[in-house]
């Protein structure tokens, strides 16, 4: 019986859902990191200014918040949701903030634990299914070549600088 | 595999980034062994350009035609028709300006570079984890925010979104994919070195 189950855990264990038997749980308080994110900077009267948000996410709220509400609509992913025991799994802006504090800081992502209460393997899951979403949403109009409109666009700012008729400035950069 | 002239592992980011360092085209490769110029070769910039799907851009420069619009490229890239290169070694005050003022725009993209790395530090740090895929993708996320931040606060300085007002009511029209043989003629057309000269 016991050598049954046990069997039925190792074929388990490839993924990653549901519960493992012996397997180490933290409690690490999501609700808290939560709540601390949102007074932090999210909340009618944040802890923090507008200008100290702007520094760290590198981005007016508007915009930030505005991108978070498209991955919340595009990818269910984003969505919070609460398991069988009603409590509630990690908020939208826990999830994408720990995403963008991987990119815009370059940290590891171990270390959006303390601050955000976010574990290191769904750190990676989310900013997986973050890029995804970006690019997804956003890369046709922001990644899209020049349009008559835009073409027009540069070429009367060019006027201005002496080059009339460029287009732009083309090189290459080394990501090591 | 991804070992080349840097002599450590790298990605290699081709981009077109115009005055307000939005980034118009971002190409990206994983193998080592590319330079400048051999990514020049495999990206899609000048494809477009040569199937005709972009607008023409008339002009006349002492005698010369040209129906393309340039851009502007360091000592490295070919001789084309579309890239316009400063002169090394200007003689005469009218070589030199040419070449200050050539050089003062051209840095547009380096600028851009540089507050890409500064918002982003993961393109700046060495590449860590993951495969190729998530690899472009976190790239082009980058990139994208990027343009967004751009759009953002330039709609901030304005006061109204530009972009979006100009083009709400202009319509795009991308005809269709030429000919291959007008698509090789204009191809040679833009590798011409005669005319950039």
């Amino acid at each position: 019986m016991v050598a049954e189950e046990e069997s039925n855990n190792q074929g388990r264990r490839t993924k990653y859902h549901g519960s493992i038997r012996g397997h180490n749980i933290v409690n690490r308080n999501r609700k808290e990191g939560e709540l601390r994110l949102y007074n932090d900077y999210f909340d009618e009267n944040p802890k923090f200014t507008e200008s100290q948000f702007q520094r760290r996410f590198r981005m007016s709220r508007c915009l930030f918040l505005q991108i978070a509400n498209a991955m919340e609509a595009h990818n269910p992913y984003f969505k919070q949701r609460t398991d069988v025991l009603g409590v509630l799994d990690l908020s939208c802006l826990q999830k994408v903030t720990a995403a963008h504090r991987i990119l815009a800081y370059g940290i590891p992502t171990d270390l959006t634990d303390e601050y955000l209460r976010i574990e290191e393997t769904t750190t990676i899951e989310s900013l997986r299914a973050f890029v995804k979403a970006i690019v997804e949403v956003f890369g046709d109009w922001y990644l899209r070549a020049p349009n008559e409109a835009d073409i027009y666009r540069l070429l009367s700012i060019r006027e201005q600088r002496g080059f009339s008729r460029m287009l732009g400035s083309i090189d290459c950069m080394h990501w090591k | 595999m991804y070992i080349g002239h840097c002599r450590e592992p790298t990605i290699i980011l081709e981009a077109v980034a115009s005055q307000d360092l939005w980034i118009w085209h971002a190409f990206f490769e994983m193998s080592g062994s590319l330079n400048d110029i051999n990514v020049l070769d495999r990206s899609l910039i000048f494809a477009a350009l040569a199937e005709g799907r972009t607008t023409p851009v008339n002009y006349t420069i002492s005698g010369h035609e040209y129906t393309m619009g340039y851009y502007l490229a360091d000592e490295i890239y070919p001789n084309w028709s579309t890239f316009v290169k400063t002169i090394s070694r200007p003689l005469g005050a009218k070589r030199k300006y040419f070449a200050s003022k050539q050089e003062s725009a051209r840095k547009d993209v380096e600028r851009a570079f540089g507050v890409l790395q500064s918002r982003f530090a993961i393109v700046r740090g060495p590449v860590r984890y993951w495969n190729e895929e998530m690899l472009a993708n976190i790239m082009k996320a980058c990139i994208i925010m990027h343009n967004m931040i751009i759009e953002d606060e330039r709609a901030r300085h304005l006061g109204f979104d530009h972009e979006r007002e100009v083009n709400s009511f202009i319509s795009v029209s991308h005809g269709e994919i030429a000919k291959l043989h007008d698509f090789l003629q204009t191809h040679n057309r833009i590798k011409d070195r005669a005319t950039s000269s």
